[in-house]
């Protein structure tokens, strides 16, 4: 059924495949930039991948400005204001992100800063508070999972007020996204499994929140597809580049579906379980998809079953009751984990991520306070969050 | 649809405004009148002064509704308790109002007028039609958030603190078949409260401000 009413917007020129970080030239080139800072961090850096990329932008009239490549796992107002102050001092004209979604939080936050002319990050958090053009930005992601390559969000942690900072404008989607297989190919096989999970949490919570709507249905179904096709030959070859790239596409889509038809309870719990636990964001979303899925059964069960084809595939679909398809769902996400846990030791429950059971009432709180949550068909309080997350430890 | 432009000769030069009548239309028998200024190709877009002063009416209701829910129903004095003293809440129709100016004082929140202010929190309606529908529970507020028909400046945990307060307000101010549409769920409010709690604030608290 189409919404009353919907909003679509993604921008975002793709470049995706063999050689892909060689045309960031000519994009930029495009774009009037000529002097870009790279934005990193230092494991990407060890990786070697940043040597990839700037040797990939040689024989052209590119100057790299400058590299920051400081960016701790999460970003804050002090790298932010820190990443800035290199941008500036280098006169630099354009940004090129590489690495995972703290890395480009922390470009799009530098962004902000620069393209605003200000020092306080404050004024502008909330949606839709950016008002002027952004300098031009690539988004060279070397994770499959965040899809923050196309997303109009930036998350950044406020380290004196001790908060984390939720921005959201179309004004921060970066101009360009470059899929390279080269970026992914070191990924270690724990870390692609849960960045996969990511990215399969984003596509089912796009498919059934809110704002759900036949484009952002479209991008939400065929990443779900290639996640269930791709996501075990890419834990268990990470050489495999078809699976890589399949994965890497896979998450992009997933971020371009929720970028318009957000996420909900699933990430509004865990981003609390990141924000008061520390543990990495795609590990608690493969944990708290299937609870989640459970809870807001009595309103997505159309949705969920409806997504069996993609995640389990025609045959499965095909000899699944219609009225039993979206509990086979949560079946089969529960099997994928559990694949997975076998393959790569991806955890499982909460407690095995290193949660402790005294911070799970601290957790519910704090997802009280996640915008997220609005989205989510089904409304929760603290006790029902407080029983998803005991279900989960 | 026929269009009569009704121009005179000196009109035509550009020097006065002119209107322009639009009628027949197949599906209502209103009648238009849009002024023209200066140039006769140039439109000015109806005022829609009736809907904002409606919308002005129901946001000094929905401000009036809040500062007695919030001095009498439990759960709503529990989640205020999270703001500052002195936390300000500002609803905006763009472009140019009505506003509506709320304020935490003394543990309750407080309606301090129609005009702007600065806020903690601003909760922006896009546009009037926006706001008409979610004042007038057509649309409820998580899912005039989804369609991006609101935009928030501020903290956004605030803002949910807010979302939840008025789920209990607009329950106080509108019947349950009504309230039921446009929430996911109705709040858990006693019926003996709610209905006590209804009358207060029919009888009371929004022609009184009590």
């Amino acid at each position: 059924m189409l919404p009353a009413y919907f909003q679509f917007y993604n921008p975002v020129k793709i470049l995706s495949g063999k050689k892909a970080l060689e045309n960031i030239p000519f994009e930029l080139e495009l774009l009037n930039a000529s002097r870009p800072m790279i934005v990193t961090d230092k494991g990407v850096v060890q990786a070697g991948l940043v040597d990839i990329v700037t040797a990939a932008l040689g024989g052209s009239n590119l100057t790299i400005g400058a590299v920051y490549d400081k960016t701790p796992p999460d970003s804050s107002n002090i790298v932010i204001g820190e990443a800035a102050a290199l941008f500036r001092d280098a006169k630099c004209d354009s940004l090129i992100a590489v690495g995972g979604g703290s890395v480009l939080d922390t470009a799009k936050g530098v962004n902000i800063v620069i393209s605003e002319d200000t020092t306080d990050l404050m004024k502008f958090i909330g949606a839709d508070r950016l008002t002027k053009p952004m300098r031009p930005m690539i988004a060279v992601p070397t994770t499959a999972g965040t899809g923050s390559e196309v997303t109009l969000v930036a998350v950044i942690a406020n380290e004196e007020k001790c908060f984390k900072m939720l921005f959201t404008s179309y004004l921060l989607l970066p101009r360009v996204a470059v899929l390279d297989p080269r970026m992914t190919l070191t990924v270690p096989p724990r870390i692609t499994a849960f960045t996969a999970m990511d990215a399969l949490t984003h596509a089912v919570e796009a498919y059934s929140c809110l704002q759900k709507n036949p484009l952002s249905d479209a991008y939400a179904w065929a990443a779900i597809d290639l996640v269930r096709k791709h996501m075990i030959m890419a834990v268990t070859d990470g050489k495999n580049e078809e699976a890589r790239m399949a994965l890497a596409n896979a998450a992009l889509m997933a971020g371009c579906a929720f970028s318009n038809s957000m996420v909900g309870l699933v990430h509004a719990i865990g981003h609390a379980v990141g924000g008061v636990s520390r543990v990495a964001h795609g590990m608690t979303m493969a944990i708290l998809l299937p609870w989640c899925m459970e809870y807001n059964m009595g309103k997505c069960a159309p949705y969920y079953g409806e997504l069996l084809l993609p995640l389990a595939g025609p045959d499965e679909f095909l000899k699944t009751d219609p009225e039993k398809r979206a509990g086979r769902s949560v079946a089969v996400i529960r099997e994928m984990n559990s694949h997975l846990n076998r393959l790569a030791g991806m955890p499982l429950t909460l407690k095995d991520c290193g949660v402790k059971r005294e911070s799970l009432p601290d957790i519910a709180r704090t997802a009280l306070g996640d915008g997220a949550l609005v989205f989510n068909p089904e409304e929760s309080d603290y006790n029902e969050i407080l029983g998803i997350l005991r279900k989960a430890y | 649809m026929s269009v009569k432009y009704n121009l005179t000769q000196r009109l035509n030069s550009g020097r006065m405004p002119v209107s322009l009548h639009v009628r027949s239309n197949r599906f209502n028998n209103e009648k238009t009148t849009m002024v023209l200024k200066q140039s006769p190709s140039e439109i000015k877009p109806p005022a829609k002064r009736i809907k904002k002063i409606m919308c002005a009416v129901l946001l000094f209701c929905l401000g009036r509704g809040f500062q007695t829910v919030s001095g009498m129903d439990p759960d709503v004095i529990k989640e205020i308790e999270g703001w500052n003293e002195g936390f300000g809440i500002l609803f905006e129709v763009a472009p140019g109002g009505p506003y509506l100016q709320l304020r935490k004082e003394k543990n309750r929140i407080r309606f301090l007028g129609l005009s702007k202010a600065d806020a903690d929190l601003v909760i922006q309606f896009k546009n009037i039609e926006a706001a008409f529908m979610v004042l007038t529970a057509q649309m409820g507020t998580p899912q005039a958030f989804a369609e991006h028909r609101i935009s928030v400046r501020g903290n956004l945990p605030e803002a949910m603190r807010l979302i939840r307060c008025l789920n209990y307000v607009q329950y106080y101010l509108f019947p349950a078949f009504i309230a039921g549409k446009v929430m996911k769920r109705l709040p858990p409010i006693p019926a003996g409260r709610l209905l006590s709690g209804r009358a207060y604030v029919y009888l009371f608290g929004v022609p009184l401000g009590l």
